[in-house]
């Protein structure tokens, strides 16, 4: 049995709900998917036979789900459904129930009765109530009919065998009749002036109970036969009563069975003179998909040679269509304008994080609190990526900002594979300490014999294997929260992306020295494969841990071809926080997403 | 003989053609009368910033569809996060426009598309939800400020309601309350905006100087300088006026929200 089903619209009205387990329809559900879908519009996400899509939902607040979703066209809408977890049963089950939904959306005219009332800019729902109940009605018989019992096929034979000698049930028939009937006018109430949604649960409670007991006898045909008395009595009743209605649906599907052909008729004149002018002077044309295809063959050729890798060039003019098809353009613009403005929404929106992140706000947050020694607890920021991207610079970049907001920075050379980086790290940090005091003589040790000075210091082991890597992490967390430092930023070895042996200490890493951030460091310079670098790293850290946020580093150099950064997070869902666009401290910034869309459109 | 054949035949071809032409003109115009404009997603765009608007706008969940559905439909429904604006023509006399912008962080670019440059909008109705913990209102404040940075450059400066919604729960805060936790964690965030780096302007390649030009005054926050000054935040420290009243979209207790749209000119 799957779990919810919904209908609402892009602005987040809800049109049809239904919580298949009897209980209150949960939104939160359904807003933990939508969040997930808008985060990471890519990932993790699988079509299913080619017209539903598939995502599996983790998320803090709700515990992990599947939904298979189809979005609607002109007007759109979203038909999602929710089950448990990913299973041929499920799926199939809610691949037919979704399949079921749209049919009746589309034979009971709902959607055109919607369309009309848009376009008379009426409310949505404006004299749909009985629609929409009979809706209800139809899908929950249907379902209770025919797509419940395909999942486990035995059980459903011997009900059918069972219907015809059954004689007993008359009564309850009709009581099952009523509820069919009291279901829809309890129903209209959810879309009532004062209804409240808790007014229809009761009725859920009472279809629903009763189909939870089948299901009961379904998985385990032991039980069914010891209640055979009830049971049998409810299956009959079900088949019987039911028929009559059963039959109205069937009709019904098979009749209004042909596809709408509403926009189809526009279609034929696209390449009449008149369309020509209204597409590339008048405007106010309605978009088609002719239109497009040269359009969009422009655009991410454009995309493709700043850098952006062309399967995200492929999403982005994919949701440029999505966007835009069907829709009309504004007087005197093109086809080809309009795409553009389009695209640059598209950008900004990959762009765009999805959290706001306030990194001194949180520092302030977790140092402001002490144990019960009167210390706290240090900031711990980790530093990864593939080698020779600019790790180790821009986390001295990150320590001489901090340094400049009067945090006290201990910074931890976990590189202890490449020669020479603890070295490197040595006068970075030398470097960092004569910024905040003149009078630091470099060479010198500090008072607990380390390089650096009050304000920075460097904390160091050797080198060796990754076993050191870990235990350097975790003596520096216990070093730096002894010490009173308010930020450890670790630095670590570069790595490929694609050599497992390389990569498989990073989760043990990550695991023992719990950083509070993770930090991947990409270079601007390196186009199509950082969508492939972006997905190693972000998976190396195990299911649990993600990568916090990207630096983009070496945008100086690129000349505008910042295609790196929508790979990057076209790839992962995970925002850039910072670009580097130098070689000196200060040449740290934060993104302006503004800037970057500009820079990719000109 | 045959080439005068052949003369009046394609002469008579011409004329069916042309007729065809004409008749297919005339049918594709009807055509585009009677086809259904969309929800106002993209074409619509520019001209809804040339009519009056109110515009509701503040964090995910703080219940501004469930207020957009009780002021123009009178009803409760319930709803799920907005991913597109929600559009009311006409709803207030005088052709004023009530807009409803979704509050997911990665979509509240489209509030600030529509607000930037916009001269039409004639009050802002900012919804928090009042049961938030007064310490866990930062997202609310951040939102806010980056909407009033918008609101004072405004000519005049636009007025701005905030409504202090599910007023109708128990654990729900006064709105005295939340305004003066909201004061105080402005006063923080502007502290923490000026330590923040800098935002990318331009590349240090020549070619890209007219990068990200159109927005650079827009980055010059009129909230900051006043913090410098006084040290602290207060609401009257704004041009236009911001006022806090509670209410429940659910429980429809609406009226002070309804009197402060109907008095804005
Ligand atoms: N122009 C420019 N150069 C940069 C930038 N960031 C880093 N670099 C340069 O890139 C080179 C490599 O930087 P490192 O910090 O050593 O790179 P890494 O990732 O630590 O390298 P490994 O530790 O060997 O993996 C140095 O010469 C830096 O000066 C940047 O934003 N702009
Ligand atoms: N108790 C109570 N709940 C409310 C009230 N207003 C809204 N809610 C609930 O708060 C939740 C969020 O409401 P929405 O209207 O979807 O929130 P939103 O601001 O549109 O959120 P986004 O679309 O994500 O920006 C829903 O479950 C509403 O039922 C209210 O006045 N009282
Ligand atoms: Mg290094
Ligand atoms: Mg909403």
């Amino acid at each position: 049995m799957f779990e919810q089903l919904a209908i609402f619209t892009p602005q987040g009205q809800v049109l049809y709900q239904f919580n298949c387990l009897g209980k209150k329809f949960a939104e939160s559900q359904i807003n933990a998917f939508l969040n997930q879908l808008i985060l990471s519009p890519v990932t993790k996400k699988d079509s299913v036979g080619g017209k539903f899509n598939l995502v599996n939902v983790q998320s803090g607040a709700t515990k992990s789900f599947c939904a298979m979703f189809y979005v609607a066209k002109q007007p759109e809408f979203y038909f999602v459904i929710t089950f448990a977890e990913q299973n041929l049963q499920l799926d199939r089950e809610a691949e037919e129930t979704l399949t079921l939904a749209l049919k009746l959306w589309e034979s009971l005219g709902i959607r055109e009765d919607i369309n009309e009332n848009m376009s008379k800019k009426m409310d949505e729902l404006h004299d749909l109530e009985e629609s929409l109940a009979k809706f209800d009605q139809f899908l929950r018989a249907k379902y209770e009919e025919s797509i419940k019992y395909t999942v486990s096929s035995t059980p459903a034979a011997a009900s059918k065998e069972q219907s015809p000698g059954n004689t007993v049930g008359k009564n309850k028939n009709k009581k099952v009749q009523q509820q069919a009937r009291s279901a829809p006018s309890n129903q209209g109430r959810k879309w009532g002036r004062d209804g409240v949604i808790e007014d229809t649960s009761n009725v859920d409670m009472k279809t629903l109970d009763f189909s939870s007991k089948k299901t009961k006898s379904t998985s385990d045909n032991s039980v069914s036969v010891q209640e055979s008395a009830i049971d049998k009595d409810s299956f009959g009743n079900r088949t019987e009563g039911g028929d009559f209605l059963i039959k109205q649906i069937d009709d019904l599907l098979t009749t209004s069975a042909k596809e709408p052909t509403t926009t189809s008729g526009a279609n034929k004149y696209a390449n009449s003179a008149f369309g020509f002018l209204q597409k590339h002077f008048l405007g106010n044309k309605t978009i088609t998909e002719q239109d497009l295809v040269s359009v969009l063959d422009k655009l991410k050729q454009q995309l493709v040679t700043k850098n952006v890798a062309p399967e995200a060039a492929d999403y982005l003019t994919a949701q440029v269509k999505r966007d835009i098809l069907g829709s009309k353009t504004a007087n005197w613009t093109t086809v080809e304008d309009t795409a553009r403005e389009s695209l640059t929404k598209a950008l900004t929106e990959i762009l765009t994080p999805g959290v706001s992140v306030d990194l001194l706000h949180e520092i302030q947050k977790k140092t402001g609190k002490t144990d019960s020694e009167g210390k706290k607890s240090p900031y711990v920021f980790s530093v990864v990526g593939v080698n020779g991207v600019g790790k180790s610079t821009n986390l001295s970049k990150l320590a001489f900002w901090l340094l400049q907001n009067s945090f006290r920075v201990l910074i931890v050379a976990c590189d202890t594979f490449r020669s020479g980086a603890v070295e490197q790290l040595r006068v970075h940090v030398e470097n960092l300490a004569q910024l905040m005091d003149q009078s630091y003589v470099r060479g010198s040790r500090n008072k607990r014999g380390k390089t650096g000075n009050d304000y920075v210091e460097l904390f160091e082991a050797g080198y060796g294997g990754s076993d050191l890597v870990t235990k350097i992490a975790k003596q520096a967390i216990k070093y730096g929260h002894d010490y009173d430092f308010d930020i450890i930023l670790m630095d670590t070895a570069g790595r490929r992306h694609n050599d497992p042996t390389l990569m498989s200490p990073l989760k043990s890493f990550a695991e023992q020295a719990k950083p509070d951030k993770i930090i991947m460091v990409g270079e601007a310079l390196v186009g199509t494969d950082s969508v492939q670098q972006a997905k190693n790293f972000n998976d190396a850290f195990g299911k649990v841990r993600n990568l916090d946020f990207f630096i983009i580093s070496k945008c100086d150099t690129v000349g505008g071809m910042l295609g790196t950064m929508v790979n990057m997070v076209y790839a992962t869902g995970i925002p850039i926080l910072f670009v580097g666009v130098g070689q000196t401290y200060t040449d740290l910034r934060t993104l302006s997403v503004n800037w970057a869309v500009n820079t990719l459109m000109s | 003989m045959e080439s005068i054949l052949d003369v009046k035949v394609i002469v008579s071809l011409a004329a069916v053609f042309i007729t065809c032409c004409v008749l297919l003109l005339l049918r594709r115009n009807q055509h585009a009368a009677h086809s259904v404009s969309r929800g106002g997603k993209l074409a619509n765009a520019k001209g809804l910033k040339s009519q009056k608007s109110i515009v509701v706008a503040g964090p995910s969940h703080s219940g501004k569809t469930t207020l957009f559905t009780r002021l123009t439909t009178e009803s409760f429904r319930s709803c799920v996060l907005s991913q597109e604006p929600s559009i009311k023509h006409d709803y207030l006399p005088g052709h004023t426009n009530l807009l409803e912008f979704p509050g997911h962080v990665k979509l509240r670019y489209k509030l600030f598309d529509f607000l930037k440059g916009n001269k039409n909008v004639k009050g802002v109705v900012y919804v928090v939800d009042s049961t938030v913990d007064l310490k866990e209102l930062t997202n609310t404040a951040e939102f806010l400020v980056d909407v009033l940075n918008v609101t004072e450059n405004s000519n005049p400066a636009i007025d701005v309601l905030i409504a202090c919604n599910k007023f109708d729960f128990f654990t729900a805060r006064p709105p005295a309350k939340i305004k003066q936790a909201i004061e105080r964690e402005i006063g923080h965030i502007i502290t923490r905006k000026k330590k923040s780096l800098n935002e990318v302007k331009k590349n240090g390649n020549s070619e890209d100087v007219d990068g990200g030009d159109s927005d650079d005054e827009e980055d010059s926050l009129p909230l900051f300088s006043q913090v410098q000054y006084s040290g602290s935040f207060n609401f009257e420290q704004l041009e236009g006026t911001v006022e806090f009243i509670s209410g429940s979209a659910m429980k429809n207790k609406v009226d002070g929200w309804c009197d402060w749209m109907s008095e804005l000119s």
